[in-house]
């Protein structure tokens, strides 16, 4: 396969000290500051947007020695927490802004889809609005002529053609929006987190499309994604992005697997004593999980949370809910319990366990956030992500696959043959 | 492998006068798209429509009369002043235009900047073709008052050096265009110009000959000392002329076309090359 897409070298530098701060009479204050050997009065404002703990030069590294490559029809994810660079490396190959450093070589037509139906005008019915929207993508004239029929019909919108598009609903625009960027016909896509909006029915839709565009008609697609299942559904390969360096690269579910891992450091909670200076509403001292039998959390072993916590609050119905959430980020359930039932909560240690039954859920990773909540109506406290575990994987019957699926139940099968 | 023929490099710096008028002409649709768009939604439910492109320049004309015509008794002689006190706005207000929306273009399309990628320039254009259609629109109502007083009074305004008149507009064109530029290009930093400019555009109108009376007048009663503000203004130049060609009251003059033409040139050769850097980063200041 040929190389389409050749990095090498990228960084961007965000000059945090000396980028202006907007006014002519800021700038100018700062500069006076500078030659009187003042320290910078706009520093503070500068240090709080710092991601990374390099910025003792006044400069944030968003990407650092960027170098991967992109071959012909491949379908590159692209991986990272919030801050790692994900942004500023589509911006970059979107030419929305330029690297500080090193060159980016492409070979094709690229388009880039950052946000869907951008600069549409809801004064403009929906046909206006895609040749609008489809000339800032890069489509000439003739060619949305050309696919009009097919743009409307992937949104789904055909009655609705000369309503202006401000008579639309959220995820019609949306819908209509990407149906402009589907039908594009770039040699190669870039796609930022647009499939978040939109229902399910749609995404589903979306992925396909986007399968397809790489699948048969060979383009390459780079897609950006928080949504783990999003990922491993659509791509082949996939970068992860940590503190604006490539962390690792290589075939998607190992890239998945190690971007799961970086985030995952605490499989049980406890408090530290040092950091309890005020007193807190609510504070937890304890939380982890264990099996209900054995020695590890598999499938048919169960599990139960076992939550120790402080309270502060007299008089009050207390509750507690528990949500599980999986590695793709979807909520297996949200779950609580009244703690005090009769307006009488008193100041001190709470217990609470919770027991989920084996045969439940299916393996993978998992991770909790608990809330706290006085009289079911106020949200006290809110944690997320508290702590991670596993829950292993057994064979089903000669499969020793992870099957697919958030749950994984005993299902009793009764077969019969019936006569003919 | 090795050697392949790279469609695109994208690096880091760019040298003063890489100007992708490839790239341009390719998006020569997104041009007309905009210039559509705003064009169908500039007057978008409003009771009277379009109608408005013709009650501004009726009224502003009556006020002018009104205020520098009968009060200052500054209106030119021997001209119908309805007809001078519309022609000179027109051609202002046109500039006007153009130079604050240009002036505000990163500012203004920073959501759509900040998503997809399209030869920035085009904005701009768009801005500048827009304005057009409207100035022509209004052009339009000055011919038929024109007419109308011809009919009248027997008199015709129009001056034969009108056939120079596509030179004049482009002239306009440009200086709108290149001053737009040049400080669109500094308010992705600096905020404080777009309130300088706010205030300071329609005062300047006051200063600049062909709007409150003609070139003539307006230098005699200027003090000394500011006299130089008309002499050197090259937008007075145009005005002067435009009224001129079409009402008959100013002056035409080769050197000060020239003059007004070369000042326009440089102000855009200048505004693009700096429009041309500030694009590809602006998005990390804005």
């Amino acid at each position: 396969m040929q190389k389409v897409i050749q990095i090498d070298n990228i960084s961007k530098m965000y000059n945090l000290g000396l980028v202006g701060t907007g006014t002519i009479s800021k700038d100018l204050n700062r500069t006076w500051a500078k030659i009187l050997g003042k320290p910078d009065p706009y520093a503070t404002l500068a240090e709080l947007n710092d991601r990374t703990k390099k910025s003792t030069s006044g400069i944030v590294k968003a990407l650092y020695d960027i170098n991967f490559s992109v071959e012909q029809g491949d379908v590159l994810g692209i991986i990272g927490k919030n801050g790692a660079g994900k942004s500023t490396l589509l911006k970059i190959l979107s030419q929305i802004t330029s690297p500080s450093t090193g060159e980016i070589k492409i070979k094709g037509r690229v388009a880039s889809l950052l946000e869907v139906g951008t600069g549409m005008h809801p004064e403009m019915t929906a046909r206006q609005n895609i040749y609008l929207n489809g000339s800032l993508m890069g489509m000439r004239r003739h060619e949305i002529t050309r696919k009009l029929n097919e743009i409307v019909d992937f949104a789904g919108i055909n009655k609705y053609i000369d309503t202006p598009t401000k008579r639309f609903s959220s995820g019609m625009l949306v819908r209509l929006g990407f149906a402009v960027a589907a039908f594009l016909e770039p040699e190669i896509l870039i796609v930022d987190e647009v499939l978040a909006v939109g229902d399910a029915e749609f995404q589903q839709k979306a992925i396909g499309k986007m399968k397809d565009v790489s699948a048969t008609e060979g383009r390459t697609v780079l897609f950006v994604s928080h949504n783990m299942a999003a990922v491993k559904s659509l791509c082949t390969k996939a970068i992860v992005l940590e503190n604006g360096t490539i962390d690792y690269s290589g075939d998607v579910t190992s890239s998945i697997t190690k971007y799961l891992n970086n985030n995952k450091a605490k499989t049980s909670f406890k408090k530290n004593i040092t950091d309890s200076k005020e007193k807190k509403k609510i504070d937890v001292l304890k939380f982890n999980v264990v099996p209900l039998t054995g020695e590890i959390i598999n499938i048919s072993s169960g599990f139960q949370f076992n939550l120790v916590f402080e309270n502060n609050i007299i008089g009050s119905n207390l509750d507690v809910t528990f949500e599980l959430i999986s590695e793709m980020e979807l909520t297996v359930f949200h779950h609580g319990t009244i703690v005090t039932k009769d307006k009488d909560s008193k100041v001190g240690s709470y217990q609470i366990s919770g027991q989920v039954p084996g045969e439940l859920i299916n393996a993978g990773l998992y991770s909790f956030n608990i809330i706290f909540g006085e009289n079911q109506r106020i949200e006290i406290l809110k944690l997320e992500n508290i702590i991670d575990f596993e829950i292993t994987n057994e064979s089903f019957i000669s499969n020793s696959d992870v099957l697919p699926g958030i749950i994984r139940p005993n299902i009793i099968y009764e077969n019969k043959f019936l006569d003919k | 492998m090795e050697n392949e023929d790279w469609d695109k490099i994208i690096k880091p710096k760019r040298s003063l006068l890489d100007i992708d008028f490839k790239t341009l002409w390719y998006y020569r649709d997104l041009l007309r798209m905009l210039v559509y768009r705003d064009f169908v939604t500039y007057y978008k439910q409003t009771v009277l429509g379009p109608l408005w492109f013709f009650i501004q320049p009726l009224f502003t004309a009556a006020i002018n009369m009104f205020v520098f015509g009968s009060l200052a008794g500054l209106g030119p002689e021997g001209v119908p002043g309805f007809l001078f006190y519309m022609s000179g706005p027109i051609l202002w207000q046109y500039f006007q235009d153009t130079f604050t929306k240009t002036a505000s273009t990163f500012v203004d399309n920073q959501v759509v900047f900040g998503k997809v990628y399209f030869p920035r320039l085009i904005m701009p254009l768009a801005v500048l073709i827009s304005g057009l259609l409207k100035f022509g629109v209004q052009l339009c109502l000055l011919l038929c008052a024109i007419m109308y007083y011809y009919f009248q009074t027997n008199t015709f305004s129009m001056q034969w050096e009108i056939v120079y008149f596509p030179i004049l507009l482009l002239i306009i064109m440009t200086m709108a265009m290149g001053f737009g530029l040049l400080v669109s290009s500094l308010t992705t930093k600096y905020r404080d110009l777009k309130f300088l400019i706010d205030f300071a555009v329609p005062l300047f109108r006051y200063v600049t000959p062909g709007i409150a009376t003609s070139y003539v007048i307006f230098i005699e009663t200027l003090p000394d000392d500011l006299v130089f503000l008309a002499k050197y203004n090259p937008l007075g130049y145009l005005i002067d002329t435009f009224n001129y060609m079409f009402v008959g009251a100013g002056s035409f003059d080769w050197t000060n076309i020239a003059y007004a033409g070369g000042f326009a040139s440089i102000t855009l050769v200048i505004g693009v090359i700096i429009f041309n850097q500030v694009e590809k980063n602006f998005m990390d200041t804005v």
